[in-house]
């Protein structure tokens, strides 16, 4: 079982690389005040069709060649729990957008815990994607662009050993001003 | 290919020491080269040198490097510790500033009870498959095959390719 919410957008961003995109955008909004927390992932990879669609929350149906397909069944359980629920809105050819939905004080509610480690392990997982990530949490922004650290020229490889902690240290910083990890 | 080979030049320029700085622009361009600068003479040996480093620079920048290290990201993979993992491996490179070495994500290769998982190509030898990986054995295998060659025996499946699920 997936122990943290900043596992899941891994995996769920680990389906949009999977789908062929080329960017995608990570947004989490937190929100106290409306008991509110929301993490969505949306890409312009190859998207659903109408029948893939469907069964996108079936845990036996799988695009690919194996029996499961646990990523979004096992998200959508989750925010069912505590209180939400789980959006995908796609277009074939364009892209897919997965939303999430918790209430924030929901007892049941997995800690959002490593976002860092998330976005390292997407930043430099596949340099060559352009990552953005936007962090609301009660009013208060983080906001990363992959491509401010890794231009496109450097992103097949050739990137300096270096960027891995400056990378490091600019979520760490970011998310620490807005009082997360 | 022009486009490519623009930011090799650079890098290059910025490796080679100082006084052989004007090298690589005329490597780029040979007949320039057959009129050396002032006082300096461009030597046979100092040609080999900048087309060694600029293949070097290259074959990484096509995702070609000198190896490969795929952490597989998966529902299950991620399930059981892939994260850690990768934070891991990034943090060595970073350590011991290793350049030549791709490090990628791919998903499920349909063996979720050996997660996390780990392949390591090295260029011109076949894949190796590394089960249970945590993040002080993904050190290891970074230092001890990626970098000095030596097959970590008790932590492989097996050597070959898979089919991707």
């Amino acid at each position: 079982m997936m122990e943290d919410l900043s596992l899941h957008v891994l995996d769920i961003a680990e389906n949009s690389i999977a789908a062929g995109a080329t960017l995608i955008i990570v947004t989490i909004n937190e929100s106290r005040k409306r008991n509110l927390l929301t993490l969505r992932v949306a890409d312009n990879g190859r998207g659903m069709s109408r029948a893939e669609l469907r069964r996108a929350r079936d845990p036996f149906f799988t695009t690919k060649e194996k029996r499961t397909g646990l990523g979004l069944p096992l998200l959508a359980q989750t925010a069912e729990q505590c209180g939400g629920g789980l959006t995908i809105t796609t277009r074939p050819g364009k892209g897919t957008r997965v939303e999430a939905r918790f209430f924030y004080r929901h007892i049941d509610r997995p800690p959002l815990t490593n976002m860092r480690g998330t976005m390292m392990a997407l930043v430099f997982g596949h340099p060559e994607i352009d990552f953005r990530y936007r962090h609301r949490r009660d009013g208060r922004i983080f906001a990363f662009a992959s491509r401010r650290f890794i231009p496109a020229r450097l992103a097949a490889g050739g990137l300096a050993p270096e960027t891995i902690g400056r990378v490091r240290r600019h979520l760490g910083a970011g998310l620490r001003r807005i009082g997360t990890t | 290919m022009a486009d490519k080979k623009r930011p090799a030049k650079k890098k290059a320029g910025k490796k080679t020491p100082v006084k052989k700085k004007p090298i690589p622009k005329k490597a780029a361009a040979p007949k320039a080269a057959a009129a050396p600068a002032p006082g300096k003479k461009l030597t046979i040996q100092d040609l080999a040198q900048i087309r060694d480093k600029t293949r070097a620079l290259l074959t990484i920048r096509e995702g070609q490097g000198r190896a490969k290290v795929t952490v597989h990201m998966g529902t299950c993979g991620i399930a059981a510790g892939a994260r850690e993992v990768m934070d891991a491996l990034l943090d060595e490179m970073q350590k011991r500033k290793i350049k030549d070495v791709v490090v990628t994500t791919s998903g499920c290769v349909g063996l979720c009870s050996r997660e996390p998982m780990a392949t390591v190509e090295i260029a011109g030898e076949p894949p190796v498959k590394y089960v249970d990986m945590d993040a002080q054995k993904i050190r290891k295998v970074l230092v001890d095959h990626v970098l000095k060659g030596h097959l970590v025996k008790e932590y492989a499946l097996a050597v070959g390719n898979e089919m991707l699920f």
